[in-house]
């Protein structure tokens, strides 16, 4: 009660109060004597002597002056400031807007060449798919002892040469043509949900390629799919490279690696296509025609050679059937690493590879994942924010010879403003 | 267009400032006299209405307009105090007043004023010397105004208890 004394003798009390109060005051003596001293303490207080007031006039003309600086000094600081805060916005909104646009640049580019992919344009496509079965193949497969009439005989049914250094060899254009068998009435079968696989255009005559194809489809049941996978395989001809399987807690990966002759291709990536929802799809051919051409040429060359000096062996007397006995042999085996390379590059022609990936979505468990998935989306949330903030300091700083100076001159003109 | 109006706010502002000067200079003048001495009262004052000049289109009129500038100056005060690292002034009293004033030893009451915490001291002076109310003195501290009250009660609790002291130890 006490403590009201003050606001009581300073008259900042209520009219109500102050009734009360001066009631209490005149019962207590105490109270009056507190009363007393504040009041005298107050009126001494009151007889503070701060002197007479100097330096208006002095004010009034720094106001004057000031006020004429003050108001460009305003407007070049708020310029300054406008200036280095729009050049910091305009940094911000590319350092944010950069991703996202380079994103949509990149998925453009991937539409754009599944676009082209369904109009079988694609650049991998475009050259055509050899001959199933080439001619000479039978040939090549002899011994080497077949002589040269067996090298004559693949040199007159070898295909058309599409490089130069074959034209010389004047192979036949027509023999050795097989049709490459299109199933486009499965493409079209194919779901809408997934992307059809582009088969190669027609073939021509005399020109091998070699085609791969990766597919990742995710499935339910990983081993049942192998299963399917080694079925798909063997009723296309072909055969299993290589199978894995793992399993793992959030589900479990299968990768199968099989060959297939090269007119099964489109067949069997349309049926890997349906045993499960397609992730990826990726399509590649590589042309392989100038290797083989080329490798084919210098095995007739040194077919020739031998051809040759087996003529010569049988007119030679003396050491002379020595020397050509050896020159032979070494020709021999030029031929057969040749013939070698040849067979290789044709059997690559005629089968395909084919790398399916498997993907199994459930736990194992049964139960859903939804808390795994979350903390995956929210640290891939969190990293992202990371990588924006510093993205958007890598261009603060480095852009900072640009933007510093404004805001120094800005912080000068204020400084000098205050002062 | 945009000059014109841009000359005429810089007009409407000048008169303001102008006219605070006109009305209130005295008392900011005193108000800083008690804070940073006679000596400097006159750069503190004129450097708080340089600021209020600068600060003129955030004033929003909730308060007084000499609230405002006892409280820029308040704050201008501690700021040239704490730059110049030195302690606030003690108040001189006038020789001559009422025979009531008389009856207490200024000399002794300078000591005792001497004696009182920051916030103690700062409220009597606001309320006694300066003139403001526990209102504006909330205001200008930032403070309620139950907290005024109290801190100027302790106050002067503290100060009659120095002065009896004192005259005890005469007697």
């Amino acid at each position: 009660m006490n403590e009201q004394l003050k606001s009581f003798l300073d008259g900042e009390m209520d009219s109500v109060n102050s009734i009360e109060f001066e009631k209490l005051l005149g019962e207590t003596p105490s109270l009056l004597s507190e009363a007393e001293d504040f009041r005298l303490l107050s009126a001494t207080l009151k007889t503070v002597d701060s002197g007479t007031p100097y330096g208006m006039e002095e004010l009034q003309a720094k106001l004057n002056s000031k006020q004429t600086i003050h108001a460009s000094n305003k407007s070049l600081w708020r310029r300054a400031w406008l200036f280095s805060g729009s050049m910091v916005g305009a940094l911000l909104v590319i350092a944010i807007m950069f991703p996202v646009f380079a994103q949509s640049k990149s998925a453009a580019k991937r539409t754009q060449l599944l676009a082209m992919q369904r109009r079988g344009q694609s650049s991998a496509d475009s050259v055509a798919m050899p001959a199933s079965a080439m001619p000479g193949d039978a040939e090549l497969t002899k011994s080497p002892s077949a002589g040269v009439a067996s090298a004559d005989a693949t040199v007159e049914s070898a295909p058309v040469a599409a490089s130069p250094m074959v034209e010389a060899k004047s192979m036949p254009s027509e023999s050795g043509k097989v049709e490459f068998e299109r199933n486009m009435s499965q493409f079209q079968a194919s779901p809408s949900s997934t992307p059809p696989v582009v088969g190669p255009p027609d073939t021509p005559a005399g020109i091998y390629v070699e085609r791969q194809g990766d597919i990742q489809v995710k499935v339910d049941n990983l081993l049942q799919t192998v299963d399917l996978v080694t079925g798909i395989a063997k009723s296309l001809d072909g055969f299993i490279v290589s199978s894995n399987v793992s399993r793992k807690e959030d589900g479990g990966e299968a990768v199968v690696v099989f060959r297939v002759p090269t007119s099964n291709f489109a067949t069997a990536m349309t049926k890997l296509q349906q045993t499960g929802e397609v992730l990826s799809l990726n399509n590649s051919s590589q042309d392989i025609t100038g290797e083989t051409v080329d490798n084919t040429s210098r095995m007739f060359s040194w077919a020739d050679e031998e051809q040759r000096l087996i003529e010569e062996l049988k007119k030679a007397k003396g050491n002379d059937k020595w020397r050509i006995r050896a020159e032979l042999n070494q020709v021999r085996a030029n031929l057969e690493a040749y013939r070698a390379s040849v067979k290789s590059l044709r059997d690559r022609a005629k089968y395909s590879t084919i790398t399916a990936n498997f993907v199994s979505g459930d736990t194992g468990t049964g139960n859903s994942s939804w808390a795994k998935d979350s903390l995956k989306g929210a640290t891939g949330g969190l990293s992202e924010i990371g990588r924006i903030l510093g993205s958007i300091t890598i261009y603060v700083l480095v852009l900072s010879p640009i933007w510093l100076p404004f805001v120094i001159v800005g912080l000068i003109i204020r400084s000098r403003n205050r002062g | 267009m945009m000059l014109l109006v841009q000359e005429k706010a810089t007009r409407t502002a000048r008169l303001d400032i102008d006219q605070l000067v006109r009305d209130h200079y005295n008392q900011v003048f005193q108000f800083c006299s008690l804070r940073v001495g006679y000596h400097h009262a006159g750069d503190a004052a004129q450097e708080s209405f340089l600021i209020a000049q600068r600060s003129l289109s955030k004033f929003r009129g909730e308060s007084k307009p000499l609230t405002w500038l006892l409280g820029i100056a308040h704050n201008e005060c501690r700021r040239m105090n704490r730059v110049a690292k030195r302690e606030e002034p003690l108040p001189e009293f006038q020789t001559t007043g009422s025979s009531e004033a008389n009856l207490v030893d200024r000399q002794v009451l300078r000591l005792a004023l001497a004696g009182l915490s920051v916030e103690h001291r700062e409220v009597v002076v606001m309320h006694e010397m300066d003139g403001l109310t526990y209102e504006e003195i909330a205001t200008i501290l930032s403070v309620p105004v139950g907290t005024v009250k109290s801190r100027l009660y302790h106050a002067f609790l503290n100060l009659r208890k120095c002065l009896q002291t004192s005259m005890e130890v005469q007697s």
